[in-house]
């Protein structure tokens, strides 16, 4: 009895991690067909972290960026080839998060921030 | 009896020319889904990612990323587990931005995974990195400036970082990224974006 309990315990604690961290992102662009240089942004806040993924397979590269609503300066601008790209907001500023198809095919892809 | 040797050898060829040709196709696969070889090396305390800002770790916790669990392989270049099981190359060139996928096909048919990190505007960056992580017969890479290749070894952990000179980037940005294996046999190249 004590056992089920524990494990029901323990089910329950597991699906609302996966509850949260889910309802923690924000998706502001996709899934859909990303042409060559197509490119999204999100709204202004202070985010964690921006993330354009769930491309599938590896070779096509994205582009995130994080852009200040004052001068529009980027900051941590990060290409790479793997399914899901990610940069961190390092400095806790107030930005907008700019996801970009940085490659010459399209794939489909989704932009999200945490 | 004479035709029956001879079909004997004919066989005999075919049958190892076939296991020749499995043993290609096998040795090609386990390249293209091996994890890269530092994924589950023993970690010491040089492989930590140190000096985080508390907004960056608290990133990293909602997205599922094992910072403890990281394992440096080049310059600011670090294989980091996530909770979802898949690997994460994560660069601390400049802020932390990281690539993440299938830990067991991380390579995904690739010869290497590299990340471009930069400040400053994408027409006239004002810092340049690029790192990645390469397969065991990826002996160096050379990335191609305008103003002249740079090359890199690999590190023995399969890592390399490359981080662009001012005269580098005043000649524009790099074009093009070669893998290079033994004797400087070209693997791959991949053309690197302009934007």
């Amino acid at each position: 009895m004590r056992l089920r309990i524990a494990t029901g315990a323990a089910v329950g604690v597991a699906a609302a991690v996966v509850f949260v961290s889910a309802a923690l992102a924000y998706t502001f662009e996709g899934p859909k067909t990303w042409l060559p240089n197509w490119s999204a942004d999100s709204t202004f806040a202070v985010w964690y972290s921006a993330t354009m993924g769930a491309k599938g397979s590896s070779g096509y590269q994205s582009r995130i960026t994080f852009i200040d609503n004052s001068g529009g300066g980027w900051h941590w601008s990060h290409t790479d080839t793997l399914p899901n790209t990610t940069t961190f907001n390092y400095d806790s500023g107030y930005y907008k998060a700019h996801c970009k198809n940085n490659d010459s095919v399209s794939y489909i892809a989704t932009c999200w921030t945490n | 009896m004479k035709i029956s040797r001879v079909r004997l050898l004919v066989a005999a060829s075919a049958v190892a020319l076939l296991a020749g040709f499995v043993g290609v196709v096998q040795t090609v696969t386990a390249q293209g889904t091996e994890p890269p070889i530092a994924a589950d090396r023993e970690r010491s305390a040089k492989d930590a990612i140190t000096a985080l800002p508390a907004h960056v770790r608290v990133g990293a916790e909602r997205v599922g990323l094992r910072l403890d669990t990281s394992r440096k392989i080049a310059a600011n270049l670090y294989l980091v587990d996530k909770r979802d099981g898949q690997l994460c190359m994560v660069s601390t060139a400049s802020g932390m931005s990281m690539g993440c996928g299938p830990k067991n096909d991380f390579f995904g048919g690739s010869a290497v995974h590299y990340g471009i990190d930069e400040r400053g505007s994408a027409d006239a960056p004002l810092e340049l990195t690029i790192s990645g992580v390469a397969r065991p017969d990826v002996k160096s890479v050379q990335v191609a400036f305008p103003s002249g290749p740079s090359n890199a070894a690999i590190t023995t952990d399969g890592g390399f970082s490359i981080t662009a000179t001012k005269d580098q980037l005043a000649s524009g940005r790099p074009t093009q990224l070669v893998a290079l294996g033994e004797n400087g046999r070209v693997i791959q190249a991949f053309k690197l974006p302009q934007g």
